[in-house]
Formats: C-alpha cells, sequence, structure tokens
C-alpha cells in the first residue's frame, strides 16, 4: 500500500523530518511553502502495514504523530500552523490549484 | 499639476474661477450618501444610490491626457457591486517611453448625489507623500440619451486650499483592461473551456453562462482574447510530456506573444494536459521568477472532460490561477500577503478550495461550497482588482504576495472576533523625535472566565504578531524583523487579570527604517492566536516630529542609518560591517550626550559592552577572537540609561535585568542585588 504525504501550508524555509513506525523515510532542508499552490513538498513510500504511525517534525519547532489506515486514508496532507503542526488524512487526493 | 506631485496646483493647468463655479454645481447634503460597508450586498448597495432608470451610471474608467502626464481615473460607486471608492493612477510620457509614477486610492468616500451631479470625496492614500491628499471627483448626471459625462477630479489641501484640476473623459465601464493569450498543448485531449452554464448543477447564484471573460467582467476587469493563440508542440516539456515549472517558463517566453520582461496588462493561460505534481495539481500561477505573475497553467489531466461538473471545474481553475496573476492569494492565506489581511476560509470566492470549505452538509464540504457559491470573487478581492495600486496588481509590477491585500482589510476592524482574547499594542509617548527608536508594548489579556490556551510568542520576530504600518504617505507595510526566530512551544493557559507581554524594536526591518518620515502613523497588530484566529489590536497612532533645531537635524542623521538600525535591532554589535553605525553612536555621546536620544546609544553600548563579543577569524588560532565583557563599562552606561526615565517600562526593566547581571559579573553583588530590588519594586508599583 501506498502512503501519499503532502506538505502544505505554513512551512518557511524549515528543515522537515517524517518517519513511519519510528524509522525516518524524509528528511530535507529548506521547505517552503509556495504560496500559489499552498504546497512546499511531498513524498510517496509503500509500507505492508494497514495501519501505521506517521511522524513529522520540523527541527527546532513543532513536532506531531497520527496513525494512518491506509486502506481508508492514504492520503495525508501536514501544514503548519501558528507553530503547530497538523495532520490530516483523506481518502481521497486533495487538488491544488 | 507638477511633475513632483501631481495634486499640487500650478497656475497652467487650473481651471478659472468661472469654470470651477460653473463645475461645482453640489448642494451640501443633498443625496448625501454614507459611504457603506459593501459587503452589505447588492440590497444595501441598490439602495445607496436611486438614480432614475433614466439617468447613466457613472462608475468605470476615465483618462485625462495632458502634455507628458496621464491619468486613469476609476470611480465605483454604481453598476453592479459597487466598492464605493475612486482610485488612480499616473504616468508619464517622455517621447515614445510611458513610465508609472504614483497611484491613489480613496477608501472611504463621502458620497454626494443632487438632481445634477455625482460627487465623490474624501481623503486618499497615495504612493507618495502627496501635498493636495484630499480627493474629489464630480461627474454630472447624463440620461442614457446623453453620451457620458467627463469626471473631474480635484485635489485639495487638507486646509482646503485647491490643488491640481483634471478633467477626465469616460473611457470604459470597465476599472482595468487586460489582454490574455490562451494557448494549448498539442496533447491535451478534451476541448478547451469556452462557457459553463452555472444552472446546470446547484450554486448559490443566478444562473448564466459564465466563460474566463465573463466572470472578469463582472468583477469590472475587462479580458480581451488575443489573436496571438498557438498549439504548442507537447514535446517542449520534454521526452516525458510532463511540464515543470522551468518548462512552463521557457514555454512562456517563446510563445506568448505578448511577453516581455517588463509591468504590463497582458496575461498568458496555458492549457496543458500533466504537471510533474501529478493529476491532482489542477493549475498553476508558475511565473514566479524575474517580471512575476505573467502567466499560467491549467491541467486538464484533473479537470478535462464534458460532463457539467468537469466545466465547472474548468471555470473554476481557469479563473483561480489568473486570480494569482492578479496578485489574489487563496482565501485562507490572505494574513500571509505583505501587508497581511485577514484570513476568510468561508469566503464563497473564485480564490477558496471547495475542499477546504470549513462548513459541510451531508455530501460533504466541497459539496455544500458548490451549493453556495455563487461563482464571483469576494468583495475584499473586488476592490484589489479594482482599486489596488497599480504595481500591486498589474503582471510584472510587484512579485506574487507583495501588496496582494491592499483592499478594505488593511488596518480595519474584525467583522466578528469571538477568540476571547484582548491584544493591545502601545507605546510610551505619542510623539518621538525624527529617528528616535520606536519600542512598543504589546500585551495579550482574555476576558473568557474559563481562561483560554494561547502561546506566548508576542515578539514580531517569532512570526506569530505581525505589526502593520501605515506611513503619513499612506503607504502600508508589514513590518518584518531582520531575523526571525524559529520558536518551539510555550504555551499556557491565561485567565482574567492575567496579562502577558513583550515590547519590540520596530523601528529597522528588513526594508529598512520603518518611521523614515515625520508625519503622523497608524499602527496596528495582529496577533496570530492557537486555533487560526487573528486577533486585532486596536488601532494605535503615533507622531513623528519635524526636527526644528539644528541639533535635532544633527540628531536625526546620526540615528538614521541602516546600520543605526541593526545596531539598535541586535542591541550593538562589534562587527566592523556596523562601524559607521557605532561611530555615530560615539558621536552622539561626544556631542548631544545629554539628549534623551543618547540614552539609546548609551543603551545600544552598555548591553554590547556587558558580553563577550565572538568574532570569526580564521587567522586566530582557535578561529575565534573573543573580546571580553566589559562590566564596569558596561555598568556605567546602563545605570545612566536606567536613572533616566527615557525608555519604554518593559525596556527600562530589560536594562535594569542587565545591570544586575553585569554587576554582579563586575563584583559588585550589593550593587546587583540594590538593581534587582529596584527592579521588583518597579513591577510592584508599574502598571499591568
Amino acid at each position: 500500500m501506498r502512503l501519499n504525504v503532502k506538505l502544505r501550508d505554513g512551512f518557511l524555509n524549515d528543515t522537515v523530518i517524517a518517519t513511519v513506525n519510528g524509522k525516518e523515510v524524509f528528511q530535507k532542508a529548506g521547505v517552503q511553502t509556495d504560496l500559489s499552490l499552498s504546497f512546499a513538498d511531498g513524498f510517496e513510500i509503500e509500507v505492508e502495514d494497514p495501519e501505521v504511525e506517521l511522524g513529522v517534525a520540523v527541527a527546532g519547532g513543532p513536532r506531531a504523530t497520527r496513525k494512518v489506515r491506509l486502506a481508508e486514508t492514504p492520503f495525508v496532507e501536514v501544514s503548519k500552523n501558528a507553530g503547530d503542526l497538523e495532520i490530516r488524512a483523506s481518502a481521497e487526493e486533495v487538488p491544488m490549484m | 499639476m507638477s511633475s513632483a506631485d501631481p495634486t499640487a496646483a500650478d497656475d497652467r493647468d487650473n481651471l478659472s474661477l468661472e469654470e470651477m463655479d460653473g463645475a461645482m454645481v453640489l448642494a451640501d447634503g443633498v443625496g448625501q450618501v454614507p459611504s457603506g460597508d459593501p459587503s452589505q450586498g447588492d440590497e444595501a448597495d441598490g439602495a445607496a444610490i436611486s438614480l432614475p432608470s433614466l439617468v447613466r451610471p457613472v462608475s468605470g474608467r476615465y483618462r485625462n491626457t495632458t502634455g507628458g502626464l496621464q491619468l486613469e481615473l476609476r470611480v465605483d460607486v454604481d453598476r453592479a457591486r459597487p466598492m464605493k471608492r475612486v482610485s488612480g493612477d499616473f504616468y508619464f510620457t517622455s517621447g515614445s517611453t510611458t513610465s508609472y509614477f504614483g497611484s491613489f486610492a480613496v477608501n472611504s468616500p463621502s458620497i454626494t448625489v443632487t438632481v445634477t451631479d455625482v460627487t465623490i470625496k474624501g481623503l486618499g492614500s497615495f504612493t507618495w507623500a502627496a501635498g493636495a491628499p484630499v480627493v474629489q471627483v464630480t461627474i454630472p448626471r447624463r440620461t442614457i440619451f446623453q453620451p457620458q459625462a467627463p469626471a473631474t477630479l480635484r485635489f485639495f489641501q487638507t486646509n482646503g486650499s485647491p490643488g491640481a484640476v483634471y478633467v477626465c473623459t469616460f473611457e470604459s465601464i470597465y476599472f482595468r483592461t487586460v489582454r490574455i493569450e490562451t494557448d494549448r498543448v498539442s496533447d491535451v485531449s478534451t476541448p478547451i473551456l469556452a462557457s459553463y452554464n452555472t444552472g446546470s448543477l446547484p450554486s448559490g447564484g443566478s444562473a448564466r453562462n459564465l466563460s474566463v471573460v465573463s466572470a472578469y467582467a463582472e468583477a469590472g476587469i475587462q479580458m480581451i482574447p488575443t489573436a496571438g493563440s498557438d498549439v504548442i508542440n507537447v514535446g517542449e516539456a520534454g521526452g516525458n510530456s510532463i511540464w515543470s515549472n522551468a518548462e512552463l517558463h521557457a514555454s512562456m517566453q517563446q510563445h506568448f506573444t505578448l511577453w516581455k520582461d517588463l509591468p504590463q496588462w497582458a496575461v498568458w493561460q496555458l492549457v496543458a494536459q500533466n504537471h510533474e505534481f501529478g493529476s491532482g495539481l489542477y493549475g498553476i500561477m508558475f511565473d514566479q521568477q524575474g517580471k512575476q505573475r505573467q502567466g499560467c497553467a491549467v491541467f486538464h489531466a484533473g479537470i478535462g472532460g464534458t460532463t457539467a461538473d468537469k466545466l465547472r471545474l474548468q471555470l473554476y481553475t481557469y479563473v483561480h490561477e489568473l486570480g494569482h496573476c492578479f496578485n489574489l492569494l487563496h482565501s485562507w492565506q490572505k494574513s500571509l500577503a505583505n501587508p497581511p489581511a485577514l484570513n476568510r476560509p468561508a469566503a464563497l470566492s473564485w480564490m477558496n478550495y471547495p475542499w477546504y470549505y470549513p462548513f459541510g452538509n451531508s455530501s460533504g464540504n466541497a459539496a455544500a461550497y458548490w451549493a453556495s457559491f455563487p461563482f464571483q470573487f469576494d468583495n475584499e478581492e473586488i476592490v484589489h482588482l479594482r482599486h489596488a495600486f497599480y504595481n500591486n496588481i498589474v503582471m510584472g509590477g510587484n512579485n506574487f504576495i507583495v501588496g496582494s491585500a491592499l483592499g478594505r482589510d488593511v488596518l480595519a476592524d474584525s467583522i466578528r472576533d469571538d477568540s476571547g482574547l484582548t491584544f493591545t499594542i502601545s507605546t510610551h509617548q505619542r510623539s518621538f523625535a525624527l529617528g528616535e527608536p520606536v519600542v512598543v508594548e504589546l500585551a495579550l489579556s482574555t476576558y473568557d472566565p474559563r481562561g483560554r490556551r494561547v502561546h506566548k510568542w508576542l515578539h514580531p520576530n517569532c512570526g506569530l504578531v505581525k505589526i502593520v504600518v501605515e506611513k503619513p504617505s499612506g503607504e502600508v507595510v508589514g513590518y518584518e524583523p531582520v531575523i526571525d526566530h524559529l520558536v518551539g512551544e510555550n504555551e499556557t493557559i491565561l485567565y482574567p487579570g492575567e496579562q502577558i507581554t513583550d515590547s519590540a524594536y520596530i523601528g529597522f526591518g528588513k526594508e529598512g527604517l520603518t518611521f523614515d518620515q515625520p508625519g503622523n502613523y497608524r499602527l496596528r497588530a495582529v496577533y496570530a492566536a492557537l486555533g487560526g484566529s487573528q486577533v486585532l489590536s486596536e488601532m494605535l497612532d503615533l507622531r513623528v516630529r519635524y526636527p526644528v533645531t539644528a541639533a535635532a537635524e544633527e540628531l536625526a542623521d546620526l540615528f538614521m542609518g541602516d546600520e543605526q538600525g541593526t545596531l539598535l535591532y541586535l542591541l550593538g554589535s562589534d562587527h566592523e560591517s556596523l562601524r559607521r553605525g557605532n561611530d555615530a553612536f560615539d558621536l552622539v555621546l561626544d556631542k548631544h550626550g545629554k539628549s534623551d536620544l543618547a540614552q539609546y546609544a548609551r543603551l545600544v553600548k552598555g548591553v554590547n559592552a556587558g558580553r563577550a563579543f565572538k568574532t570569526v577569524d580564521r587567522d586566530a588560532s582557535a578561529g575565534v577572537t573573543v573580546r571580553p565583557a566589559q562590566p564596569e563599562e558596561s555598568a556605567s552606561l546602563l545605570s545612566a540609561v536606567a536613572s533616566s526615565g527615557v525608555l519604554d517600562r518593559v525596556s527600562n526593566e530589560m536594562v535594569l535585568t542587565q545591570l544586575a547581571a553585569v554587576q554582579s559579573l563586575g563584583g559588585n553583588p550589593e550593587a546587583a542585588a540594590t538593581t534587582l530590588g529596584k527592579l521588583s519594586a518597579k513591577k510592584t508599583r508599574g502598571p499591568k
């Protein structure tokens, strides 16, 4: 099953680290939201478990975790809002424009 | 008028008194229309000016060309969705070149309608320091059997003295005219959108056939398609037939027949099939390099088709991406504009995302959005489209997000605030000498008896508080700190009677000096609360005085430099790049040591002397040169500051804390204890 993660609003030259079940799967510096799209970066990863714990952290800043059930909500959006990270999972890919 | 200030009068262009008398048919109080809130809707708008049906509306675009000066005037008081304001742009033409001079807008005019005239009058906001900032536009009322009447624009000084006069001929019912070129990529397998009948599916507006052109026409913007439309070979997207933003930009430069690296009212829209971000990307305003916002693209992999829902989505995406080219941000991101505005996540606007709509029905949030959406921009966006200052909207003008929200929002009150929080901004004095550092005190409290969870990052450095400044010229800028601080969690539960405070020097930021001219300033602070509320402070008025003595003028010169601003922001530095600033402060202490402003020079030097200062030095054995702390010198300087009574309360507490630290460091614990005792006493006695 494929987990699709998009970093959306609020990132400002951040270093972002993401983990799946505690294992680092994404790290990138200079993550910055393009305000014309509300999109900063993203990644996809194949996972075997039907449910995983996704962790996302901004270096020196907020962090958040959320359990994701891949059969139901494989599309995940992460936004940084007022100093917090918000993780939203959905059944369908949230479009961008 | 003068070329230095087009609002100023000169003999050549003044109308004679007889001419002015003839033009000024204005009965005081007759038909006076208060400048209402356009958000009240069409009924309120319709009631504002009830012209007889055979009388022509007066709104639209007017133009005056006198010699080398050209004025475009926009009058917006009737026709569809009137925003009750006027605005204009001045241009200079020399030979075959035309250059932009400046813009103005009157955001809250009084509107007077008599049997013979419509008169709009109010204090304007200008992009330059206008000598005659009061704007009056008078337009004779004409029947539909007569041609549209000209508009007479008069500028006045604030004391009522007349300034320049311009008689402007009617040009168009549209406020702006933009040429649009739409190209298609060869692999697009579904038709390019022609129009969508908004009655095909449930919606919040009247049923009508809308195209890109007519959608913008409803907003008062004329889109004229060019004849240059082209089919672009998909090979330009590379071997994979998938577009990157770089390929889109290169293609725009090659195929957009009107493309120039200049600000101009022209825009390119590409209809393509696939973008490298996948089919979830419906469209993009990709042009964010060089002169920005000249091009956008839409992708039919996600939106193509001929069913009603696909046609609706195409119309929405096409109009939305072009909105970004006009420098409009997403509805929920307006606070990220520069200067910031209020977020409007529930806006029923082309610039929202239906799937982000905060209210849902049984079919979901997007369905609820579509069922309510009237296929239009919201009022603030309409104001921007019709009245934004030229560089904030013209394609190729200011970069994306700069000046993107200069509508009614800026410095405007919240319509609703249920945050439970009160945020205040204040200064310890209302009048400052030119060059005097402006320090604001910020305070957060709550009136919710249950308490409110809040973050404690009040300093603008932390990015969770924005300060907006309206300068004497009318220019509105958002204060941007020199250094952005990355902050972590720092939350508490705030109860009534408690207060979180901080103070911030805002005299110098990324854009340089904030208070760089004498005159009246208006400030407002916005606290980004947990949960997304934007808590606005009350407006703070302060005045920067003209220097009236030679000493005051010299002090202003000595304080008004980027190096001095940086030193005040950093509270001192040894760095060589700031040497001229330190030299200026030395001169202040030498020549003007008894002045109030000298205390700020002592503050900077005293704080800096109290700390060891490390300089990276490749020649040094450790790679770093360390200048040790100089506690005695620091204590001497800070003692003088602390006893002067010049600084604001929070800054003075900081000085006492620093003073106690350097006294302790210098081996004088008794003095440190005495200083801390003063600090404690001040905290006990001081205002909350």
